[in-house]
């Protein structure tokens, strides 16, 4: 008996392309991906170099010119809405949360997909966002207002909120950004172990080169929407890659076996 | 102001104050007119004679017109309501050239208590004083439209289909036929 | 126990409209009063009605655009209908429902160029335009209706003006018949709407990843907003601030989710309506003052103590 095949990744990009109406240049050129589970994924790149179209494109929010992108190896724009939801939980960058609201009810929000349109919230519900608020270590924050929380509490509740969604996919897009240090360490501490514990598969946008090198399992580089640099921190993040892509001159340095980038300062003749 | 004329007369009211003080500047004699109730028939006819130098014929009419508004009103055997517009209801009140044209025709204004002349009422209102007569300005024979809607027909008036039909020509604003728009009102009345 | 405690005011708002008023109808005589049958149970639920389906409407045009300052008013529906009801009287057509029709033509006209204004960026509905769209159709249809009526003769076109504010005179059991007829379907539109309004909170991109589909939900919540105030000012005129506050009202009760949100919306409203248009017909009796008067009345100060708590809280 042939064993069986084994289950399709969680997210596939292959030869990705891709243009905005109306762009000069194309956002995606030639971009490939593969997300399995257990597997910390990240993307990497300058501004404007097409991070977040990645996103949407992995998530059928557009639909690429060239070249596909599957979830759970189905076309991902073929996706009923609800039922991607149900595997995928995603936090996007920016949130608008109009009304005030507590932190067990906008948790809950994560439960929807998996809610009938009549049917009312039931225990299992509820356990699952208890369960997601504890791994995300959450728990002492469920009946704060969202105002009163800090940058770095207000992203573990949404991150919570996602896991309510009891994905097999997290999908972050620069969840980091406007944190301070301790808060963007504990963010990348808590997706770690949700990868480890949980067995979910995750991709993360990120501009932060150094905690994605010493977190992931794999990169990928872009730069001006081309795949410049793909596989393990060690391979992808080189001193020549670097400063190519981010036209600033580095050091690399090793922390924990992985490469650390340390800019330099230019000196003051040929600064531009 | 092209066609200079020799005298404008404007119905004194709000913009045709501004106006009149307008057309003065430019040197066109203007005169604004009171013509709201009976009383002010006959000094308008005056004015009106002194200024066109018909001064004798003016004053015969104005006498007339005077007497008009002096007479004391006949007692009332019926009652009406003046119904200016349906939805919403808005009825004539006291003080009004209708309700005085109603009081000299022999009938009783139901709403003769509200101060204002003109005023929007409930129609629950209406049906509670139940008036004889609906009056409308209408220069059509046919019955108002509002008579065939459901709540309108909690009105016994309109029920019974007793509407008085007046030509806005001769009720709508007191004028020298004013006499014998009492006339016609007595008259549609005794039907 | 919230819920009871609505109960028992709408209760009373509906008790009171029929047994107050300006013509004195006797507690023993109630039953059979010809008045309080023909003329104010209609009434009542009427307004009930009607100020259910103005709270229903602007709390999902609130969660819609985005702003919790929309009032079903800014989609442009009155403007229409005020320029539909003056060209019925110009024309002089004539018929008891005339006006009424003509009123909810135009209304429906003002929804069609406001949606087609809001399809503009694309095959997406944009919130933001449906509601300067709105504006701006308003305006400029009630620019074209006050040109009419500033250049014809007819005071009967002035008095179109008069119907726009009138209120509830024209309520009999026909028109609660019609209304109860038709507001059933855009009202279930919006309650089946309400989990994807709750996540529309979160903006359209989060919604759409917790599972929303969102471009069909803007459609159906924008349409079925609109119809339900379309019918409102056919039938009523223009009452504001019930679509606007009774919203916020009934979310420092209930908190946001649109599930127990719009039916409290719903029988705040119809209460808040009825009450006032109680207020409406006694205060000043024998004359009466238009509902939409009343209700602003009411509706600033409790707006302006709303947005204290709001600015506070």
């Amino acid at each position: 008996m042939t064993p069986p095949p084994p289950p399709p990744p969680l997210l596939q990009l292959s030869d990705v392309r891709y243009r905005y109406p109306g762009a000069e240049r194309d956002a995606l050129t030639d971009v490939s991906l593969s997300v399995a589970a257990r597997q910390f994924h990240a993307v990497l790149g300058p501004n404007g170099s097409g991070k977040t179209t990645l996103v949407r494109i992995a998530l059928g929010a557009l639909t690429p010119f060239v070249g596909q992108a599957a979830v759970d190896g189905r076309i991902a724009s073929t996706w009923p809405r609800q039922e991607l939801a149900r595997l995928v939980g995603v936090v996007p960058q920016r949130e608008d949360n109009l009304f005030p609201q507590r932190v067990r009810e906008t948790v809950l929000l994560g439960r929807y997909p998996h809610l009938s349109l009549w049917g009312r919230e039931r225990a299992e519900d509820h356990d699952a966002v208890d369960r997601a608020l504890a791994a995300c270590d959450a728990q002492h924050l469920a009946d704060r207002w969202l105002w009163t929380l800090s940058g770095g509490e207000y992203q573990r509740v949404r991150v919570a909120r996602a896991l309510a969604q009891q994905p097999k996919l997290l999908v972050l897009d620069e969840p980091g950004m406007s944190l301070d240090l301790k808060h963007e360490m504990g963010l990348f501490e808590l997706v770690l172990g949700l990868v480890e514990t949980q067995g979910l598969g995750v991709l993360m946008i990120t501009h932060d080169l150094n905690l994605a090198a010493r977190f992931t399992d794999s990169l990928l580089l872009l730069d001006a929407g081309r795949p410049v640099a793909s596989g393990v921190p060690g391979d992808v993040l080189t001193q020549q890659t670097v400063e190519t892509v981010f036209s600033w001159p580095v050091a690399m340095q090793t922390v924990d076996g992985r490469p650390q980038m340390i800019p330099l300062r230019q000196p003051k003749e040929s600064r531009p | 102001m092209a066609r200079r004329p020799d005298l404008v007369v404007l119905y004194n009211a709000g913009r045709n104050v501004t106006a009149a003080k307008q057309l003065e500047r430019v040197g066109i004699h203007t005169v604004l007119i009171d013509l709201n109730r009976l009383e002010d028939l006959g000094p308008a006819t005056r004015t009106l004679g002194r200024l066109t130098g018909f001064e004798v014929v003016a004053e015969s009419l104005a006498t007339v017109l005077d007497s008009l508004a002096g007479r004391p009103p006949p007692v009332s055997t019926t009652s009406l309501a003046f119904v200016v517009w349906d939805n919403p209801p808005i009825i004539i009140g006291h003080g009004s050239y209708l309700d005085q044209l109603a009081a000299q025709a022999g009938a009783r204004n139901v709403f003769s208590d509200v101060a204002a002349p003109s005023a929007q009422v409930s129609l629950e209102t209406i049906v509670a004083r139940d008036p004889q007569w609906i009056a409308v300005l209408s220069d059509s024979a046919a019955p108002p439209g509002f008579a065939k809607r459901r709540e309108w027909r909690a009105v016994r008036a309109v029920r019974d289909g007793h509407f008085l039909l007046l030509p806005g020509s001769s009720f709508g604003r007191p004028g020298p036929r004013s006499g014998e728009a009492i006339q016609q009102l007595r008259a549609l009345l005794a039907r | 126990m919230r819920w009871a405690l609505l109960g028992i005011v709408a209760a009373l708002a509906l008790v009171l409209s029929v047994v107050l008023g300006p013509a004195a109808v006797p507690l023993g005589e109630l039953l059979r009063s010809d008045i309080v049958w023909n003329l104010r149970a209609p009434r009542a639920l009427l307004a009930f009605l009607v100020g259910g389906s103005l709270g229903v409407a602007g709390a999902g045009l609130q969660a819609l655009v985005r702003n919790p300052l929309a009032d079903p008013f800014l989609l442009g529906l009155s403007g229409g209908a005020g320029l539909g009801a003056v060209v019925a009287i110009g024309l002089h057509l004539s018929g008891p429902w005339a006006l009424p029709i003509a009123a909810f033509i135009g209304a429906l006209a003002a929804l069609g160029l406001v949606y087609r204004l809001g399809l503009i960026g694309g095959a997406s509905l944009d919130p933001r335009i449906l509601l300067l769209g709105g504006v701006a159709i308003g305006a400029f249809a009630a620019a074209i209706t006050t040109a009419i009526v500033s250049l014809a003769d007819a005071a009967e076109l002035r008095n179109a003006f008069l119907w726009l504010w009138g209120g509830l005179s024209g309520a009999s059991w026909d028109s609660v018949l019609l209304v109860a007829l038709y507001a059933p379907i855009p009202l279930a539109v919006l309650l089946a709407a309400s989990r994807p309004l709750d996540l529309l909170a979160l903006g359209e991109e989060s919604a759409g990843y917790l599972g929303a589909d969102v471009e069909a939900v803007k459609r159906r919540v924008y349409l079925a907003a609109s119809l339900l105030t379309a019918a409102a000012v056919a039938v009523s005129g223009v009452i504001g601030f019930v679509g606007l506050v009774v919203p916020h009202i009934a979310r420092l009760v209930w908190g946001h989710r649109h599930r127990s949100l719009l039916p409290a919306a719903f029988i705040g409203g119809g209460a808040l309506l009825a009450f006032a248009d109680t207020l409406a017909r006694t205060v000043v009796a024998p004359r009466e003052l238009p509902v939409g008067v009343v209700t602003a009345l009411i509706g600033v100060p409790v707006f302006a103590l709303l947005l204290r708590r709001w600015t506070i809280a």
